[in-house]
């Protein structure tokens, strides 16, 4: 488990297993949103069993004290466990990149354009911080605490459960036979972008080659007709 | 505080919006529209609850079930399908304002100064056509609808506060504004003094990594230990430290936000109890309350989405002030008077040219003429101005003192087009496309026949490139493998001038060949090109330019010594020690290959 996350996100030990307690600290933060949920439901039951409220007063004000308190220790937990360690890990991540920058031959060196490769690195690290902090986290954690809470439901009521939970594996199904359709466009246009990201860059390299000989314009034309028009013209399925 | 010195950024998108404009505002209105219609599912589930409610213990009167729960399915529905249609409608206008940006670069930057990508860096100014206008897809495709849901959820809920039970109501919403405040306080003035400093980290760091990775091959060719990199570690250091520093100043209302955000249970059942203190059991009260009950969640969800929209808006604002960075740039001036070339004489008359303002000269009161198809050298240390000239010459950027003149005629009042079609530029490393040999060529002239191609590869001596290539002329470049060498590809760009057949012909000699064969024929293709032309040539191989009518040797942007070779020689002057340095260099090469 740590080796995969470690692989998939470019991750020191460290970082694995502070995102493994990230995870948990998200799962653990969505649970206790639940708590609130489960006291007004007895709250519901006693007013329509006709309870005597007034009697109960202490109890749904203790009720009230540990939700919040949950809620608030598990929030500056989550808060901790994402943010906190995502900056101290993208630290350990750029200065073991350039560590390794300087232990490569120089014929690494001599093939690519220095300050593109820099930005390159300082953009991709940022974008893995983002994600590690905002989305990583917190996408396995809702996961698993909707998992929780969907078998919890069936401890109340199995037939209101399934009558609520029936949505779940339908959604699945339509997100994974529509994968393949989507895989189609998103390749497409992908394939498009990669053109036209190519297209650019000779435009951008060949500029005073092409202005030399009157062709900048020609060369646009093909360039905004092709892969451009081609690039934008695609319902972003994986964007939304 | 920066709004109001600029237009927002939506604005700015919409100029890029064309005929599409309509299509963001639908989407909006669609978007409103679905938010209202998605409050109808959650208003006929309470009426089901109050229906059983006030008809217990005889269930069987509730008729109305039913229709409410068919209603309640069908508004989710409509609800679902009117989004639907808003985030079309803002998709398609996001993606055409995207490619629209990216248009409107692309033709910017076809009439910018020749140098500006090579000053910029040619990564960089990919980046900014390419990934800069794609970052706002988001904010029109997605944020936008959404935060019109935002502010209309909460009026819809504010309605729904009077006509039902406004003491609920209230309940509701005062942790809502609460939270709200907190948000507030995140985004206040200290905000904006932390995102300044968080950026100036961040710059601070890309310089410094900048500077390390440049060190890297220095470092590694003399092995010295690397006093760059702890200058690179201590600079993310701060930037890691500043992160954590913002991090922890933002958690307090961060966390608060999420608290209040989820306690409008509390409110509720604290209301209930208060309002029943008195043993008043009413089903009116027990009604009320699971209404908001039922409509809280919406509220959280509506909140939480605002909240990360901030952060969006941040990196939109980046990328226009980086679209801007390539807009703002001037284009050279478009004289209103036009000249045409009269003659093929070239000469500049006390011209000045500064490549920044903090820059020294790169030519300096320089004077150089070159009669009609005269061969004019150009010879001197490295940055003494050589290719300054050349680039004034054929305009890639204006002189800012004295003049440029072809056949008479100011350089800045010639047209683009003829000044392309009379000069003809063979540069040190130019750039060939991946397309075949003979499109490269027809670049020059696109209805040269494959003859004339074929004839202007012999003179250029590429005979044996073709012969070697798979597919002949028609092979394309960077496809299975086949690529060219510097001097081959030189070979090529020689090709394409002889096709061009300009009248003006400006030679910039590579530095360094591979092999001295290529040298050989690269020299047999320039005596080829400057047949029956005028010839401006920077020599780098001084036995290339003994045969040159006129020789100007530039050192530091002035012109030090000029005329022919044998004048030179006899002149000893910086001349002389070049060419004997150069004697030198070319005995001692012989020796060492002997």
């Amino acid at each position: 488990m740590i080796n995969l996350l470690k692989r998939k996100f470019a991750l020191s030990d460290k970082g694995a297993k502070d995102m493994i307690i990230a995870i948990i600290a998200v799962v653990a933060s969505n649970l206790a949103l639940m708590f609130p949920v489960s006291l007004l439901y007895m709250f519901t039951g006693d007013y329509i069993n006709g309870e005597n409220l007034s009697a109960k007063i202490p109890f749904y004000a203790v009720g009230i004290i540990i939700c919040l308190v949950l809620i608030l220790i598990t929030t500056i937990w989550q808060y901790n466990a994402t943010f906190f360690a995502t900056y101290i890990e993208s630290g350990t991540r750029r200065i073991s990149l350039a560590e390794k920058l300087r232990k490569l031959p120089l014929s690494f060196f001599a093939k690519r354009d220095l300050a593109d490769l820099t930005s390159t690195i300082m953009s991709d690290s940022e974008a893995l911080e983002h994600a590690g902090s905002h989305q990583i986290p917190q996408y396995y954690g809702s996961i698993i605490s909707t998992l929780i809470i969907c078998v919890g439901l069936f401890f109340f009521h199995w037939k209101m459960a399934i009558a609520a939970v029936w949505v779940v594996p339908i959604s699945l199904i339509i997100v994974l036979t529509s994968k393949r359709v989507q895989n189609h466009f998103t390749r497409k246009q992908v394939a498009a972008k990669i053109d036209l990201n190519e297209g650019v860059q000779e435009f951008i390299e060949t500029s005073r080659d092409l202005k030399s000989n009157n062709a900048e314009n020609e060369y646009l034309d093909g360039l905004v007709n092709y892969p451009l028009s081609k690039a934008n013209g695609l319902p972003a399925s994986s964007s939304s | 505080m920066e709004e109001k010195k600029k237009p927002s950024a939506f604005s700015v998108l919409m100029k890029y919006a064309g005929g599409h404009k309509a299509l963001t505002y639908l989407s909006f209105v669609l978007s409103a529209a679905a938010a209202v219609v998605g409050l109808l599912p959650f208003v006929y589930l309470w009426r089901i609850i109050k229906e059983v409610i006030e008809v217990n213990p005889n269930f069987n009167e509730a008729v109305n079930i039913t229709h409410n729960g068919r209603m309640a399915v069908l508004s989710a529905l409509v609800s679902m399908l009117v989004y639907f249609a808003a985030l079309m409608c803002s998709h398609v206008s996001a993606f055409r304002v995207a490619g629209n940006m990216k248009k409107e670069l692309l033709k910017h930057i076809a009439m910018l100064p020749v140098g500006f990508a090579d000053e910029m860096g040619s990564g960089k100014v990919r980046r900014v056509v390419l990934d800069a206008t794609s970052s706002t897809e988001t904010l029109l495709a997605h944020n936008l609808p959404d935060m019109v849901q935002a502010v209309v959820t909460p009026i819809c809920m504010v309605v729904m506060l009077f006509v039902y039970d406004w003491r609920f109501g209230f309940a509701c919403l005062v942790p809502v504004i609460i939270a709200f405040a907190m948000m507030m306080r995140m985004a206040g003035p200290g905000m904006q003094e932390d995102m300044r400093n968080y950026q100036n980290a961040l710059e601070n760091m890309s310089n410094e990594a900048v500077e390390y990775i440049r060190g890297v091959p220095v470092v590694k060719t003399f092995g010295q230990t690397v006093f760059s990199f702890h200058r690179f570690k201590k600079s993310i250091d701060e930037y890691s430290d500043f992160c954590i520093h913002y991090t922890k100043s933002c958690r307090t209302p961060m966390v608060l936000f999420t608290l209040f955000v989820n306690t409008a249970f509390a409110f509720l059942i604290g209301l209930t109890l208060f309002l029943t203190k008195s043993g008043n059991y009413t089903q009116d009260i027990l009604i009320n309350f699971l209404f908001y009950v039922i409509f809280t969640p919406i509220i959280v969800t509506t909140m939480n989405r605002v909240m990360f929209m901030s952060e969006n808006t941040m990196q939109i604002n980046d990328a226009i002030t980086r679209i801007n960075s390539i807009l703002d740039i001037k284009p050279l001036a478009e004289s209103e008077k036009t000249e045409s070339p009269n003659g093929t004489s070239v000469e500049l008359k006390n011209v000045t040219y500064h490549y920044s303002e903090d820059a020294k000269a790169a030519v300096d009161n320089i004077s150089i003429k070159a009669d009609k198809d005269q061969i004019i050298a150009l010879v001197g240390p490295s940055g003494s101005g050589k290719t300054t000239v050349a680039g004034l010459i054929s305009r890639f950027f204006d002189a800012e003192e004295g003049t440029v003149k072809i056949g008479g005629a100011d350089v800045r009042n010639i047209n683009k087009n003829t000044l392309m079609n009379t000069v003809s530029y063979v540069f040190q490393d130019s750039k060939l496309l991946k397309r075949s040999i003979a499109d490269n060529l027809r670049i020059a002239k696109p209805n040269a026949t494959d003859k004339e191609i074929a004839e202007a590869l012999k003179a250029a001596q590429c005979s044996n490139i073709i012969a070697r290539l798979p597919q002949g002329i028609n092979t394309v470049l960077g496809s299975e493998g086949t690529y060219l060498s510097g001097g081959e590809q030189q070979r090529i760009a020689i090709a394409r001038a002889i096709l061009k057949k300009a009248p003006v012909v400006i030679l910039d000699e590579a530095t360094a060949f591979a092999d001295p064969e290529n040298e050989a024929l690269v020299q047999k293709a320039f005596t080829e090109l400057t047949k029956q032309s005028t010839v401006i040539m920077i020599a780098h191989r001084l036995s290339t330019i003994r045969n040159a009518d006129k020789i100007y040797v530039l050192d530091n942007g002035k012109v030090v010594e000029e005329g022919n070779h044998e004048k030179l020689i006899k002149r000893s002057g910086l001349y002389k020690s070049m060419w004997d340095e150069y004697q030198k260099a070319v005995s001692w090469k012989v020796g060492k290959t002997v």
